[in-house]
Formats: structure tokens, sequence, C-alpha cells
């Protein structure tokens, strides 16, 4: 069970080492050369496992090779277990947008991103995984549901999978399906990770904002997953009005919990395998 | 709302990311809706969390200007950085880039003070600085020989016209800002531990930095100052020492790396 490193907590647990199993991090966030990100980041080593996530890839769209480059450069530095990014596009060749758009699910664009995903596989020291976005809009030109899209993602370019939780309950509102029969679609021996959030309730949709408790839904579809896939490993983002560290901990504790309840207290997979935190 | 369209045009990566950045009309059509959201509702999120998500970016990056702007006229203040954002759309895949072009843009528009200019200038410079790598620090023995020097990665030079240090430094405590005065300020921007600083040095001694930055041997980055006239001889011989003792005990200056190595 693990949450992210933000900065408000780093003087905490860099100085008590509070007990969390690991940590995730946004890869760019850490992509510099030196001064206090990259001190955290190394004190934050000496103490736990880091796994990497990256909102900066832009998979759908064209490599950013200085992205890349400083990337696996990143990866080497962590040895994080397994390293993931978005199921979207961030930028066109002129402008980045920084956030993370959605694609359209048809054919040709299923084959841009296998053939990008086998690339930037082959250039990491660790798995690669691909997480589920959270989405506010539907294109007229897709021609599959997104589960399929991305089933079908994963086992093209031979990918693991990140399952937000909290994402396919955001989506499923917002373009109504049910999001039960998207866990169920997912690719069990492919996810290595599971994301658990808040999000924000707007008028008429839902928003991924990452700034709240996990809600009763998305418990509740975090145990359909689990009950499927078995004791995989789970993260906590909380990443707006950012809680005190034991309010963190707190909801790790309720996630863990839940995940031992179901599968009897059974540990995920082997050490150093991908998803064995 | 126009005729729903199958197909995509091969850039439609392109066209949407213009629609989002409000650079081009929203096409409706390409989007289907859903429960929620009309298709125009649908990508207007985007384009609504692209304004908030760049704008509340950029003030990150800028904390000394958005400070002055919102000291003065914040409306306006607001107009003038989104035509910024509006003119300089991000391009790098971290947003700590986001505000590279804003000193050379702002000197470029009408109306907008030098102190501006110069705030952002600084901004910049202690952004570029926090994350930036950290060389060896020298030694004050290894001076002896005059050895060939560099600047730390993390220093910046400024040769500021106003007191821009000052307010910065007032508005980022919650201070009062002080009167904004018109004056030389050679200004050195370093970083010390994980925090960024700022060093007012007498202008020989900016000057001899400026000459490290530039690739110049010590010998020659003092000959430098001196024919330049911003020292005489006994003044020179008085303080030299001292000035690098300073730049040692601040980290300021490294070796420099052997030809051909970065």
């Amino acid at each position: 069970m693990g949450v992210g490193f933000r900065v408000p907590h780093y003087g905490h647990i860099v100085e008590h080492r509070p007990e969390m199993d690991w940590f995730e991090i946004i890869s760019e966030n850490f992509m510099v050369d030196g001064g206090s990100p990259r001190f955290h980041l190394d004190r934050l080593l000496d103490a736990y496992p880091v796994v990497q996530h990256g909102v900066s890839m832009s998979i759908g769209g064209e490599e950013d090779v200085e992205h890349t480059q400083r990337l696996v450069a990143l990866a080497r530095h962590t040895r994080t277990p397994w390293l993931s990014d978005h199921v979207c596009f961030t930028r066109s060749r002129r402008v980045n947008t920084h956030d993370l758009l959605p694609v359209p699910y048809t054919p040709e664009v299923l084959g841009h991103m296998v053939e990008r995903s086998k690339r930037i596989a082959g250039a990491l020291p660790c798995p690669f995984a691909l997480e589920n976005p959270s989405s506010y809009l539907s294109f007229e030109a897709s021609t599959m549901p997104e589960w399929a899209f991305i089933a079908e993602l994963a086992e093209r370019a031979d990918i693991a999978l990140l399952l937000d939780v909290n994402n396919v309950f955001v989506s499923s509102i917002n373009h109504g399906f049910d999001p039960e029969h998207y866990l169920d679609q997912i690719p069990a021996d492919r996810v290595v990770q599971i994301h658990l959030a808040g999000h924000s309730v707007r008028e008429g949709y839902r928003l991924d904002t990452h700034d709240a408790p996990v809600c009763d839904e998305v418990w509740a579809l975090y145990a359909h997953a689990i009950e499927r896939l078995g004791p995989v490993s789970t993260l906590i983002e909380w990443d707006g009005n950012i809680p005190s560290w034991e309010r963190l901990a707190e909801e790790a504790a309720r996630a863990r919990a839940l995940r031992d309840r179901i599968t009897g207290g059974a540990e995920p997979a082997p050490s150093g395998a991908p998803g064995s935190l | 709302m126009g005729q729903r369209s199958g197909e995509l045009p091969p850039d439609w990566r392109e066209q949407m990311v213009e629609m989002i950045r409000g650079a081009a009309p929203v096409r409706g059509d390409w989007f289907a809706g859903g429960p929620v959201c009309s298709p125009e509702e649908q990508i207007g999120i985007y384009v609504q969390q692209y304004r908030l998500r760049l704008y509340d970016a950029l003030l990150d990056e800028v904390p000394g200007l958005a400070a002055l702007l919102q000291g003065d006229d914040e409306e306006a203040g607001e107009r003038l950085l989104r035509r910024y954002l509006a003119d300089h759309p991000p391009s790098s895949w971290t947003l700590n880039r986001i505000a590279d072009a804003l000193p050379g843009w702002l000197a470029e528009q009408p109306g907008v003070g030098a102190h501006l200019v110069e705030m952002a200038l600084l901004d910049r410079a202690v952004q570029e600085g926090f994350d930036a790598a950290e060389g060896r620090p020298i030694q004050p023995a290894e001076l002896a020989t005059m050895p060939r020097l560099q600047l730390q990665p993390h220093v910046r030079l400024l040769r500021l016209r106003h007191n821009v240090h000052s307010l910065r430094s007032a508005a980022l405590s919650r201070r009062p800002l002080p009167g904004l005065q018109a004056a030389d300020f050679p200004l050195v921007v370093f970083r010390r531990g994980r925090k960024m600083r700022h060093w007012v040095v007498p202008l020989p001694a900016w000057g001899i930095l400026q000459g490290i930055a530039a690739g110049r041997g010590v010998p020659e980055a003092i000959e430098d100052v001196f024919a330049r006239g911003l020292v005489d001889a006994e003044h020179l011989t008085d303080e030299i020492g001292t000035w690098f003792r300073d730049f040692s005990e601040r980290s300021l200056v490294q070796l420099a790396a052997p030809p051909g190595e970065p």
C-alpha cells in the first residue's frame, strides 16, 4: 500500500520515516538536475521503494525526445519497479496543454499508441504501464469502448496496466457506462497497480481533482476490482487540499484493510516483480 | 452545431489543442456528448481547465511579478499575463519553463515599466537556480593557483536598475513593499543549501563573475574590470581576496571542466 510523495509531507517523511510500504512520485517533478526536489527524492530512496508515475509522455501524440531521455535517466536512478503514464495525449507539435486529453478510440490511434508504447517500453529499464484516464468528452469518431481499446493496447504492446478505479467511476458518470462492466473487461493479468482518489462533483459532471477522500462508490468499485484481481499494489492519490500525514495514512490503512478482508491478507506478487509492492 | 463527423482530419491533435487554448473555434461536431454534457460543454471543460491551469502555473513561476501586478491593477495584470500565454503557449514537457519568454515579451509591450521586466528576470533567475545542478564547491586554498573557473549551474547574474530584489523579498514574506528605487544593483542570484538567495555585490566583483561566466580566465576577468575602469589598483588589491573568499563561501564558482567536457 502506498501514497503519493507530495511537498507538504516531504519533511515529515524524510525525517520520521513513517510506516508505508512504498511511495509514488510524479516523474516530471524530479526530472531536474538538482536542488530541493532531488535532495528529497534521494532521502526518500534511502528508506522506501519508489514508483514513478508520469503525466507528460503524451503516448497518444508524438514523442518528446528530451522528456524520454530524462525519464529513462530518472528511472535508472530510482530503480522504480515499474513506470506508468496515461492513455492520452497532452500536446500538439507546438503547444503542450499539460492536460491529459482523451483520444478517439479508433484502430488508427490504437496502432499509433501500440508502436509508441513498444518503443518506450524498450527504452525503459523496467516494465511500462499505462493508466486509464478520467475523461469529460467522447469522440464521434470512436469505434470501440475505452475498456476494449485499453485491453487491446495492453495485449498488442505487451505492457502492464495501472487501473485507476476513481477514473473509471468519474468517466462512468460523465459518459453513462456501467463501471463494474468496465472493470470486468480489463485483462486481470496485466494490472500491476491500482489508483484510488477523490474527485469533485461539478454542475452535471464529475471532475478528477484528487482533492478529497475516496468516495463510497469508489470504495465499492475497489472492492469489486480486488475480488477479481487479487491483492494488487494500491496507491492513494491526494494532490489538492492535501491533508495531514495522519489523515493520508488513515486513507491508505482503509484501503489495506479492505484489500486484506477480501484477499485474506495475501500480499501482492513476489518481491521484484511488477505489482510486488 | 455542424453535422456530426465520423472521421477526424489527420491533424486532429493540432486542431483540438488550438480549440482548447481558444485559438480556433470549437468543433462541437467532433464530440459525441453524453448523459450530462452536450458536445460543446464537453470540450468546454477542457477549455476551462486549460485557462485555470496555465494561469495558475504562470503565477507560480513569477511570484514577484505577480505580487507587483496584483498590487497595481489586478485585472489589468491578469489580462497582460493572459496575452502572454496566448502569444507564448507552453511547449515544454515541464511547466517550470512556462515563463521563459516572459521577460523578453514584457519588454516589448508598450506601457510596461522597466521594473516589471526586471522583476520577471529576477523571478526567472530564482526559478532556474532552484532545481539546477550543484558542482563541487571550490575550497579557498584552491583559488591560490588562479585555476580556470566557471559559475555554479544555479548562479545567475543580473544588473538591476531598480530595487526589485527588495520588493520581491518583502512580497514573498508578506511584508509591506518598500518604495520603488532607481539605482544600480549588481546582483548575484544563487542557491545555498536548498534555498535561493540574492546578494548585491560590489560592481567590480560582479564584473569578475561576469567575466568568468563568459569563459575568461580569472586573470583576464580581473584585467577586464580594471580596464573598464570599474576599480582602481589600490581598491582592487585591498578587496580581491575578500571577493574571492565570498565567492567560495557562497559556492558561486567551481573548477572549470577540462576542455572538451561539458
